[in-house]
């Protein structure tokens, strides 16, 4: 077990996490001690105990949670005990009375958020009347126009050409021409917008507040696509585990509110 | 017509189908390992779904009626690429059937996964207002066999089903944080019940037994049991706000005849506990699924 200090703040996160390298340096700067952990090392550093209708986690410590991974190249041994670390770690977060960026709820880590955007526009309580469609050896729509198809792997959209050819699963939405986007950050009752455009009809801030509320999230980059003339804003992508180098427009004031979030 | 989407190998799946069969009740299944290497296409919201399977197209009504057992076999399969459409292809019905709307799925998904960490799920129903037995879960050696010096039974974190056993402080005496977390709960001696919530309607069988774990005695006595009316209400209203049209619930009965829930499973298998209530559980599911059809 890792001898972690009383004025820590615990990141628990894998290698290469670009976000959880970034916040080292504030939370020093705040005074508070950054511990970095990975999932099952950082488990087994708390315990909880339920009684008498209440949860009692110790030790109090404010953490960030980083999306964690259950890889499916370890041994089936090494699989179980890291399955029980993360569901261990699922409560800690979800039951400890200290402050958690990233706090997991009922629905696991990243709250309610899905890979299908219709079914997250259904759980956030928006329009769902926008086609999304999962499929494997299949190739629809018989053209390019309109769609945005990826891979469960891959990092770019496909062209018809490479959809064709791919064999294995594809998800893909219809978008509309000439389609603009606006991203929001929210913290908690906070949020940023990269570009500020005025949308008729829409406080793109305060609907992503009410959204990540919705889906169980206190965090979350939203990605909403809106009509080329810049209306009718409908959801295209949702992560409760954003990347640093995507924060760009807002990291100062969104590290700003992070960190006296975890030192309050 | 029922459809039945789960492992053509799981009893409990075999068990629905066969008792559908037996009432009259129309059945179909879907296998699951066949789907993940078929041709599919789930289009959401709320339309039909295709899949094309050995030259043969299949439809699944976005309107229809299901039962549902979705079970992602990535880790099993021998290749990544066979991995992979495994998890999408769960992934994808599992979206299809939340966003479908007007038909009946038993259970839809999108309901509360918390079953998946036994310490999380226990602080909830204790907080719903059941009476929960107070566990443990440390890595810390002198912590868990502190604990464990009034009478504690184990079990996994995450809720993988393994043997419930008894354990004592010197159970830890070579423990080391590295096999750790551990889950412990105190133990609570007397019957064990098993109730299953299909929508308003509760099931239950007491059980007696002389093990720790009834699941392993096959001399485990089961004879049906009325709950009482103020529990069941609680059952159903949490089971609601869970988002779960049927459960199983483990409760144990203590000396002065308290109910102390153990765990509330979302996808229970519940062939066995069917089978000595009669099909009565099957009965329950068919007619909430077929409500207003038959």
């Amino acid at each position: 077990m890792y001898d972690i200090p009383e004025n820590a703040v615990l990141i628990v996160s894998e290698r290469g996490d670009s976000f959880a390298d970034a916040l080292m340096r504030p939370i020093t700067a705040s005074g508070r001690v950054p511990v970095r952990l990975g999932a099952t090392a950082a488990a087994r550093n708390f315990t909880i105990i339920v009684q008498d209708g209440d949860a009692i986690v110790t030790p109090q410590i404010p953490m960030v949670i980083r999306m964690p991974r259950l890889s499916g190249m370890q041994s089936a041994d090494a699989r179980f005990l890291k399955g029980e670390a993360l569901a261990a770690l699922w409560a800690i977060a979800a039951l400890t009375t200290a402050a958690v960026l990233g706090r997991p709820g009922p629905m696991g880590f990243g709250g309610g958020c899905s890979l299908s955007a219709s079914v997250n526009e259904l759980r956030g309580g928006l329009r769902t009347n926008r086609m999304e469609v999962f499929m494997q050896g299949l190739t629809w729509p018989q053209s390019d126009t309109g769609w945005y198809f990826k891979t469960p792997d891959s990092v770019e959209p496909l062209n018809h050409e490479q959809r064709a050819a791919y064999p294995g699963p594809q998800r893909g939405r219809y978008i509309r021409p000439g389609e603009q986007y606006e991203s929001v950050l929210v913290l908690g009752p906070d949020a940023w917008c990269r570009g500020g455009a005025r949308i008729v009809g829409h406080d793109l801030a305060q609907d992503s507040i009410k959204l990540a509320n919705q889906l169980g999230l206190d965090m979350a980059l939203i990605l909403w696509a809106l009509s080329e003339d810049l209306r009718d804003p409908c959801l295209a992508r949702i992560t409760p585990w954003p990347h640093r180098e995507d924060l760009d427009f807002a990291w100062d004031p969104f590290v700003a509110a992070a960190i006296s979030h975890l030192t309050r | 017509m029922i459809t039945a989407i789960g492992l053509a190998t799981d009893p409990t799946i075999q068990h629905f189908v066969a008792k559908c069969e037996t009432i009259g009740a129309e059945v179909e299944l879907v296998d699951l390992h066949d789907l993940a290497l078929a041709d599919w296409m789930f289009p959401l919201p709320g339309r039909n779904a295709i899949w094309r399977y050995r030259e043969t197209e299949h439809q699944l009504s976005a309107v229809g009626r299901y039962y549902v057992r979705p079970i992602d076999l990535s880790s099993v399969v021998a290749s990544k690429r066979d991995a992979m459409s495994c998890q999408a292809m769960v992934q994808a019905l599992c979206a299809w059937l939340e966003t479908i709307g007007e038909a009946v799925v038993i259970n839809r998904p999108g309901h509360f996964q918390d079953n998946g960490s036994k310490p999380l799920h226990e602080a909830l129903l204790a907080r719903a207002g059941f009476l929960v037995p107070a566990s443990l879960t440390s890595s810390d050696a002198e912590t868990l066999s502190a604990f464990a010096r009034a009478p504690s039974v184990v079990k996994t974190v995450c809720g993988a089903r393994a043997d419930c056993w008894t354990v004592t402080p010197n159970d830890f005496c070579t423990f080391r944080a590295e096999s750790g977390p551990v889950h412990l709960q105190r133990r609570v001696e007397g019957a064990d019940v098993r109730a299953h919530v299909v929508g308003d309607t509760v099931l239950a069988l007491r059980i007696d037994s002389d093990t720790t774990d009834y699941r392993i005695d096959s001399d485990a006595k089961y004879s049906p049991i009325t709950l009482p009316q103020a529990l069941t209400t609680r059952m159903t209203r949490t089971a609601r706000d869970m988002g779960l049209i049927f459960s199983g619930w483990d409760f144990k009965i203590d000396a002065d005849g308290q109910f102390w829930l153990l765990e509330a499973n979302p996808m229970p298998g519940y062939n066995s506990y069917d089978n000595q209530l009669d099909g009565s559980i099957t009965d329950a599911l068919v007619a909430l699924m077929t409500k207003g059809q038959r």
